[in-house]
């Protein structure tokens, strides 16, 4: 097969061929997915270095598996993302200890709203959508990022969270109301005043 | 800033999803090319699509004695032809006489023992 060729072979196929050997199958796989986890990882942690090094280690993972890998058992960018939010979720809990730690009156999460919607009056909409996601529950954000960032079916979500079906319904919906209420007083800011 | 009229018409939730996968974070380059890097050095060696070669058998002194007499099908020959040498040795030619009677043969009425048993050496004591 022609070198070109390997772009349209699926993730589970290229990762076949990367364990086989092929330098142009470590390109692609590569270039397909890091940009995804990267940008997965900054919306949940809001921190390009934090990200970086989330992308970083799930890609090395992969590599590491990739002699192993049984096909048919998971997608590839399932596995990735579970292992990504693995370990956004250790970065998240670390950070919130590091707070703790220094912090006696540090506010809890939900109690930072007035800060998220003071901020969003000089942000622009992408800055305000990720103060407000900041501002939700860890779970509730991966889920929601998931769901209607990533694109992302409820199945894929429950595997990668390691949850139900319903649970992912659930985490989603709240997670869904909680950023329209964080942003409902920021309409015109948003401009979506024509429409309310 | 304005909404274009598509993300006018759709929730306005739905149309921030909308606006936030157009605009993903990217990674940059120089990250991109450590990551392309860090895989290339991770990665298994190339399976090599040469034929594979049988690894050198040792033969050991019965296989070339073997193949000094021509195989292990001439040795088996010649194996069988010891045994027949040695039963035909062993066995009292009684049949054999008959047979040369039948020839016309003079017959001396006695049959001649090649190899005489052991009982006999043992009374000769």
């Amino acid at each position: 097969m022609p070198r070109d060729d390997l772009a349209i072979l699926s993730d589970e196929a290229l990762l076949v061929l990367y364990a086989n050997g092929d330098p142009v199958a470590a390109r692609l796989l590569t270039q397909r997915l890091a940009p995804r986890v990267f940008a997965y990882a900054m919306r949940v942690l809001g921190d390009r270095a934090e990200a970086e090094d989330i992308t970083q280690e799930g890609l090395l993972r992969l590599w590491r598996i990739a002699p192993d890998w049984r096909q048919g058992e998971a997608q590839v960018t399932t596995w990735l993302y579970r292992v990504a939010t693995n370990l956004a979720t250790d970065r998240l809990r670390a950070r919130k200890r590091r707070q703790a730690d220094t912090l006696d009156d540090v506010p809890e999460p939900g109690d930072d709203r007035p800060d998220v919607v003071t901020g969003m009056i000089e942000a622009d909409r992408m800055a305000a959508l990720q103060a407000a996601l900041a501002s939700l529950p860890d779970r509730q954000r991966q889920a929601v990022v998931l769901r209607h960032i990533e694109g992302m079916t409820n199945p894929e979500i429950a595997q990668i969270l390691e949850i139900g079906v319903e649970a992912v319904e659930s985490l989603t919906a709240r997670g869904k109301r909680a950023l329209s209420a964080l942003l409902s007083g920021k309409k015109e800011e948003l401009g979506y005043d024509d429409v309310i | 800033m304005t909404m274009s009229s598509d993300n006018k018409d759709r929730d306005p939730l739905d149309a921030l999803f909308a606006q936030a996968r157009e605009a993903a974070p990217l990674p940059d380059g120089d990250f991109m090319a450590r990551l392309v890097a860090e895989a290339e050095r991770l990665q298994p060696a190339p399976k090599s699509h040469a034929p594979a070669t049988r690894p050198e058998q040792k033969t050991g002194l019965i296989a070339r004695f073997a193949a000094l007499l021509g195989g292990a099908a001439a040795v088996a020959g010649l194996g069988t032809a010891a045994m027949a040498g040695l039963v035909i040795g062993y066995v009292q030619p009684d049949s054999l006489v008959t047979l040369t009677d039948g020839f016309g043969l003079i017959s001396t009425g006695e049959s001649l023992d090649l190899l005489p048993s052991f009982d006999t050496l043992l009374t000769e004591e």
